[in-house]
């Protein structure tokens, strides 16, 4: 019951943290421009540093507090450790499209310490229970891999991947939460926690970047998480924006890229400092069609982002009850 | 409305419709196949059914894009 505590540990800890972070980050030079806004101030960058310091000392919290939990389901903050390291990675190094893919989806490889692939139901709506003993252990790497992805991707205006993960991580703690299973929930929620206590910080005007540390570590933990509570379904539809967002770019363009690398033309900046759509082909994605009409300022692409990632998530728990049965 | 949230909003609801669809099909072939999905031949379905979806979607993707490009006429 006092497991609930290590909640507000990691809020109270993830906000000092990114404080102090931030006022690091100025002086050692980690910070990078806010192209949306006038000027282009320089904004510390690299705030998702401090999720993998919050969750541990999340864990130890809890682990004081009930020690059961953290053995059962310290491994989501593992497979986050794992995701953080290849954000932190890319952030100093700057990895190409391809080798941030392949390696995104080695991180998922820990929660095979814990989650037997090969007797890991898969929880499918309007389907029974599905074993796939082959193909499971794919399928999960590929979902780890991919949400982490999806979650970076999603990263392009102030607020966009921190707010989502927060409402994706609280609706399946909730839903944990009423299911009765305490530890995982407790866990999610951490994920919650350092989410929103980032959030607070990115949303616009944002006084931190969360930078591919932030959005792979909160993408890997929340997946690992589905996984886990078998929510694997639910976590799909979550983020549903998030891929179609993803298959957009991809499609479009035929090849999977690292825009800042690729050169690839997606939108651009007018002189009142709003976003437009980028004149010739170039590459579709959702912040492109939103200003596909007429350009617009960054909190309102932020607020089309939002809506659409709350709607998901209100689809996805709408679901929940046909998960696991059919309909015939 | 703004035609890039109408847009954004329509891709949205359509995947989700679709992906349901999808699934409440495949309950049905299972259902029909004795409750066994094996065999090449339901993969090969199954794969087939997915693809020409994701190339629909693709084709109304850019069909949305165009629609919300487009200024509207008065």
């Amino acid at each position: 019951m006092y497991g609930y505590l290590s909640l507000v540990v990691v809020f109270l800890v993830s906000i000092i943290l990114t404080f102090v972070w931030t006022a690091v980050a100025k002086r050692l030079g980690v910070t990078g421009r806010d192209v949306h806004k006038p000027g282009n101030p320089e904004v510390p960058e690299m705030g998702g540093i401090i999720i993998l310091p919050s969750l541990v000392i999340g864990l130890a919290a809890l682990y004081l507090i009930d020690s059961h939990y953290v053995v059962q389901f310290g491994f989501i903050v593992i497979v986050a450790a794992f995701a953080w390291a290849l954000g932190l990675v890319d952030d100093l190094a700057e990895l190409s499209a391809i080798p941030k893919f392949v390696l995104s989806i080695l991180i998922g490889l820990p929660i095979f310490l814990f989650v037997n692939p090969f007797s890991h139901p898969l929880m499918v709506p309007f389907l029974k229970p599905v074993r796939l003993p082959l193909v499971y252990p794919f399928l999960a790497l590929g979902l780890i891999a991919g949400t982490a992805n999806s979650f970076n991707s999603y990263d392009v205006v102030n607020g966009s991947t921190t707010f989502s993960a927060t409402i994706i991580s609280l609706a399946m703690g909730g839903v944990l939460f009423l299911r009765g299973e305490l530890g995982l929930a407790t866990v999610v929620g951490m994920v919650a926690a350092v989410s929103l206590a980032l959030f607070i910080f990115n949303a616009y005007p944002a006084k931190v970047f969360i930078g591919d540390t932030g959005s792979f570590a909160l993408g890997g933990a929340i997946a690992a998480a589905a996984i886990a509570s078998f929510n694997e379904s639910f976590l799909f539809f979550a983020i549903l924006p998030m891929i179609v967002n993803a298959a957009a770019k991809f499609m479009s363009l035929g090849k999977i890229y690292e825009h800042h690398k690729a050169g690839v033309k997606i939108t651009r900046i007018t002189e009142d400092g709003k976003i437009a759509s980028y004149e010739g082909n170039g590459s579709i994605s959702l912040v492109r069609l939103l200003v596909a009409q007429k350009p617009l300022s960054e909190k309102q692409v932020f607020m089309g982002l939002a809506v659409l990632v709350t709607l998901s998530t209100v689809l996805a728990l709408a679901i929940l009850p046909f998960v696991g049965m059919t309909l015939w | 409305m703004n035609r890039g949230y109408a847009g954004a909003l329509i891709l949205l609801l359509v995947s989700w419709v679709t992906l349901i669809a999808f699934l409440i099909f495949m309950s049905f072939v299972v259902t029909l196949r004795l409750g066994k999905l094996t065999g090449i031949f339901d993969f090969a379905m199954a794969l087939a059914i997915g693809l020409t979806l994701i190339y629909v979607w693709y084709l109304l993707l850019k069909a949305i894009f165009r629609w919300a490009r487009s200024k509207p006429s008065r």
